[in-house]
């Protein structure tokens, strides 16, 4: 992990930085184009929908090379080890809620990203010849179904997710995932020192 | 509250179509609930907190 200057310590690099903002643009934009017809909003969503998919996609693909060859998958994995936290350890680079929460978004969103391609095939995109006859009726329900039940978990996690980074006190991680740094008071007041990973 | 929607094939067949939309409110309802939960939580750490300093 690098030191900058004034007590700086980076947290998190810029292309991390980048991968969050843009999962989170696109996750605003997918809900929106999703969510908005059901509750009356009505509007030309499906183009915008698939593209904010693609992205997103690209974006997640991008994150897990990177996340298995470039950085420590380990440090983000849940362990029996964290549960040391409830009785007042500090954790390394993330939190046991932090992993916990890393790991409700795969699901959400490797679920929704999954049948999402599969269901380009369905609705016709530039990339697939549209071919409602791939799967049975019963099969592209099944694939709606898990569709909307990540779609469903993302809109409760948005809300918890930001919710927490908006707290004072969790404000240093907000900042960190902002400009990628934090001090090493904040570090050391959340976090032991070592074990914290590469940026 | 219904849980999924459901459509029918051609040959008059149920099928699934997906989950039902009633389940939107309870996804943002889980989500104000885990808001206010912990807010509550959080206020009342504090006062004791308050109280403990005094």
């Amino acid at each position: 992990m690098a030191t900058e200057p004034l007590d700086k310590v980076q947290r998190h690099a810029g292309v991390d930085r980048l991968f969050h903002w843009v999962t989170a643009a696109t996750m605003v934009v997918l809900l929106g184009t999703s969510l908005l017809p059901i509750v009356g909003l009505r509007f030309a969503w499906v183009d915008l929908h698939w593209m904010a998919g693609v992205l997103l996609t690209v974006a997640i693909v991008l994150h897990i090379v990177r996340a298995t060859f470039w950085q420590q998958l380990m440090v983000i994995v849940p362990r029996p080890a964290d549960l040391a936290e409830f009785s007042g350890a500090r954790p390394g680079k993330y939190s046991l809620p932090q992993k916990l929460m890393h790991l409700a978004w795969t699901l959400a969103v490797v679920v929704a990203a999954v049948t999402g391609v599969l269901l380009m095939i369905k609705a016709g995109t530039p990339f697939f010849v549209r071919n409602p006859y791939v799967f049975t009726l019963g099969t592209w329900g099944y694939l709606t179904l898990l569709h909307d039940l990540g779609a469903l978990l993302s809109v409760f996690l948005i809300m918890v997710h930001v919710y927490f980074g908006l707290l004072p006190e969790k404000r240093s991680y907000l900042r960190s995932m902002a400009k990628g740094w934090m001090t090493r008071a904040e570090l050391r007041a959340h976090h032991r020192d070592g074990e914290r990973g590469p940026p | 509250m219904e849980i999924l929607r459901y459509g029918h094939d051609a040959w008059g067949q149920v099928v699934i179509n997906g989950v039902s939309w009633d389940l939107l409110g309870l996804a943002v309802g889980a989500g104000a609930a885990v808001i206010v939960i912990h807010a509550i939580y959080r206020a009342i750490g504090k006062t004791s907190g308050r109280n403990r300093g005094n």
